[in-house]
């Protein structure tokens, strides 16, 4: 009798430990969960994060280095000659970069990303578009605002932007760099 | 006989030591994983806002410079004035300025709002972020330039510095 006490468990035993192993073992399998969760959203976070900050790098130094149009074959703006210019409201910059070709970045809100396209000389006949951000993140917004854009204003141009890209705002100006002075 | 079953009796269960550091151990590592969780969760917006904030501080410097190289360009066309119009006469050189406004403006000490498309001191939705710009004169021809980028998150303040020196390198 006193032997068969000592091996084996009560029914109160076995429940005891069951519930305490199924607490512990719920509690890890949601941590578990969880874990998981965040970390699928901090790498798409981070994807974000790097996607955007290419892209805002890559647009400033083009923008910083534009050059001024002075046969207006980039920017056909008419009477005034420019130095960037603002189409598709708001949403498209096209300028002459630093290599004499005109050139456009441009908000996608098909593929909700951000594109540029380049001509091969200074005449606005561009090729393909191509996309700046790849499609596992979504830019909401890219905005273009410019100021002292013409070239006889007296006024050295400048170039904001703005990017919503999944709760990432980001807003920046650039002021070009050659002189606003015809020589 | 009696002394090998005084031994099984001893080696039955744990001391309350072995307890003790046996919940030590697995309390320090579900705190850890839970740590790192807590972290992954809580610096992704940290980083959205930091990248926000640079870009924000670098908008400030460039005001700032597109100021001294418009009074330049007016110059050069005979417009008159002087390299640092715009860029003098604050109380503390603090200043605040806009995408928007080709001057600066006293700092105010506002945050800067969304007003529908840019980040604007003035109208809008709210944002986080409080930019102050400031053009401490260096000499006759140097400026320093500073730009803070403040702002709050979860309770912790946060700054992001920006310091560049513009010189007047044409000799206006």
């Amino acid at each position: 009798m006193s032997m068969r006490k000592e091996c084996g468990f009560t029914l109160v035993e076995m429940l005891v430990a069951l519930a305490v192993f199924l607490l512990i073992g719920g509690l890890a399998f949601n941590l578990l969960v969880s874990s998981i969760a965040s970390q699928r959203k901090a790498l798409k976070d981070q994807a974000v994060v790097d996607q955007i900050s290419f892209v805002a790098e890559y647009m400033s130094r083009a923008i910083r280095q534009a050059e001024k149009d002075l046969a207006d074959e980039c920017l056909a703006s008419g009477a005034d000659l420019l130095n960037y210019k603002v189409l598709a409201g708001g949403q498209t910059l096209r300028f002459l970069d630093k290599d004499k070709i005109c050139r456009e970045f441009s908000f996608d809100s098909v593929a909700l990303a951000i594109q540029e396209r380049r001509s091969s000389d200074q005449t606005a006949t561009f090729g393909p578009w191509v996309a700046l951000t790849s499609n596992d993140i979504d830019v909401g917004d890219l905005r273009f605002f410019i100021q002292g854009e013409e070239q006889t204003d007296q006024k050295q141009p400048r170039v904001t932007f703005f990017i919503d890209a999944q709760g990432l705002r980001l807003q920046t100006t650039i002021s070009q760099r050659r002189f606003d002075v015809v020589e | 006989m009696k002394k090998e079953q005084l031994v099984l009796t001893r080696s039955r269960g744990f001391t309350l030591l072995e307890v003790t550091v046996a919940i030590f151990v697995v309390t320090v590592g579900i705190g850890g994983v839970f740590g790192f969780l807590q972290q992954t969760i809580f610096l992704g917006p940290t980083l959205n806002n930091q990248l926000a904030a640079s870009y924000l501080a670098q908008e400030g410097v460039e005001i700032v410079r597109n100021i001294r190289d418009t009074n330049y360009v007016r110059i050069a066309l005979g417009g008159g004035g002087t390299w640092t119009d715009g860029l003098e006469g604050c109380a503390g050189n603090e200043y605040q300025g806009d995408y928007l406004s080709s001057s600066l403006d006293c700092f105010a000490g506002g945050a800067l709002s969304l007003d529908g498309n840019f980040y604007v001191h003035g109208a809008g939705v709210a944002t986080p972020f409080q930019r102050m710009i400031t053009v401490t004169p260096n000499g006759a021809n140097r400026l320093d330039v500073a730009v803070e980028v403040q702002w709050q998150e979860r309770g912790n303040p946060y700054t992001f510095v920006v310091d560049t020196e513009l010189y007047n390198w044409i000799g206006f």
